[in-house]
């Protein structure tokens, strides 16, 4: 076989793979979106009539209303805390070098190798012994715990990648400590920030092991509430607030590519 | 600016291994030397960004081991000028008088008044990424020479025009200069 075909073939082999990668990973996304316009009351596929009244239902549920409700607040306290006690922990573990280092590093990462059920679980049992569970504070707490470490890495990362010659010019010319983390060191990081912002909050508005245990009728979060819709119906309500939710986070990361730049935000841009 | 018997170390190894020198008031001197030699951290030394193992920094006769570099007025061009990437061309220059409280009509004139001196008058509005690597580092030396600080630390050679620019300004100001 010549040499140029048997490439062309192989080329036409890899798109081939490309593709059908990329389709697996979009598969579920689809399935449900296409089943969210079914108008049949059960979630079967493909559907043979289109509607949009299960878009309605999941708006109109006072559950999902409320879950929702909740889920804003607990994601934006959890978040907003974490990314102050991640920001401070990453930038005296950056700059810093003290004893036991490696160990208070180890137990920032350790959210990462507990189970979720394992913090929602601990945070019922002392909440239970205090009387708090059915308030948001111990919600907040745990999504905390959970996403501090997402946080952590996505600043500790920035720091890493922030040239320390930009403060020591600052310094240089005459700036205190202070000044120098509010005119340069903050303003720098800001992408970084905001990347980590945005992941603890899409973690903490996603997450369901842990808020399962957590949260009570009053403080479910929209996942929980959810879950509890689908043990009793299997309509295509759930189908529609998952496009919703897919809606939803597009919408928030063009806003952030539109503001700030997707690279940016995403923390893969290289230097200079 | 003096220093004597000064040592460096970064863990195994030895930097600075008991330098004495001085530089005088307006003298103008280059360090010559193969990279990693510690011209960088004799210069790290002088702007307070590092403190000495053992040995004084002295500047006019004061002993400046333990004063912080914001509080040195040394100014210092690094090797890849640190221009703020968040600020434009004239906000860095500025930022040297903003930070010493000069009033905003006074730091306006200044600037410009600088900027004509290294031939970037009308550059005030765009970032450091679009400029040349020239016109960095002539923001740079102008940042790093110009913001109401008496002396002078300059890490790489400047390109042959900045020498002269530098040069024109020294001749110009030699009163209250130095250069180290």
């Amino acid at each position: 076989m010549p040499r140029s075909t048997y490439q062309r073939l192989l080329g036409l082999v890899g798109k081939l793979v490309v593709l059908l990668i990329l389709g697996f990973l979009v598969l579920p996304a689809a399935v449900v979106t296409i089943a969210a316009f079914n108008d049949k009351a059960i979630l079967s596929f493909p559907p043979q009539a289109w509607s949009m009244r299960w878009f309605a239902k999941a708006f109109a549920y006072q559950d999902f209303r409320e879950g929702f409700h909740n889920g804003l607040i607990v994601t934006a306290w959890s978040s907003t805390i974490a990314l102050v006690v991640g920001a401070m922990f990453a930038f005296v573990l950056d700059r810093y070098r003290f004893r036991f280092k490696r160990l208070i590093e180890a137990v920032l990462l350790s959210p990462l190798v507990i189970p979720h059920f394992t913090v929602g679980l601990g945070f019922l049992i002392l909440a239970a012994q205090i009387g708090w569970s059915r308030s948001y504070t111990v919600v907040i707490a745990c999504h905390i715990v959970l996403v501090l470490p997402f946080v952590l890495r996505s600043v500790y990362v920035s720091l890493r990648n922030l040239d320390q010659s930009y403060e020591r010019a600052a310094a240089s010319l005459g700036a205190s400590p202070l000044r120098v983390m509010v005119t340069i060191t903050l303003p720098l990081l800001l992408p970084g920030l905001v990347s980590g912002w945005l992941f603890a909050a899409m973690l903490s508005f996603n997450e369901f092991t842990a808020s399962l245990f957590v949260t009570a009728q009053r403080t479910q979060t929209l996942p929980v509430a959810m879950y509890n819709y689908v043990r009793e119906f299997a309509d295509p309500s759930m189908a529609a607030l998952s496009v919703i939710y897919i809606v939803g986070t597009a919408a928030l990361i063009v806003f952030a590519n539109a503001y700030l730049g997707l690279s940016k935000v995403l923390n893969i841009e290289h230097g200079r | 600016m003096r220093f004597s018997a000064v040592t460096k170390r970064f863990g195994e190894t030895t930097a600075l291994d008991d330098v004495s020198m001085a530089v005088r008031f307006g003298e103008f001197m280059t360090l010559l030397g193969p990279s990693g030699c510690g011209k960088t951290t004799l210069l790290n030394l002088a702007a307070g960004f590092l403190s000495p193992d053992s040995g004084e920094v002295l500047i006019a006769g004061r002993r400046m081991n333990d004063v912080p570099a914001y509080q040195r007025e040394i100014g210092m061009m690094f090797q890849n000028y640190a221009l703020f990437p968040h600020m434009n061309v004239a906000g860095n220059v500025a930022y040297g008088l903003k930070v010493r409280s000069v009033p905003k009509q006074e730091r306006d004139r200044r600037v410009e008044a600088v900027l004509a001196l290294v031939r970037l008058a009308g550059f005030e509005d765009r970032t450091p990424r679009q400029l040349s690597g020239g016109q960095q580092q002539r923001v740079a030396l102008a940042r790093a020479r110009w913001s109401s600080i008496r002396r002078f630390c300059c890490s790489t050679s400047p390109s042959p025009r900045s020498t002269r620019i530098f040069g024109l300004r020294c001749r110009s100001s030699c009163g209250r200069s130095s250069a180290s």
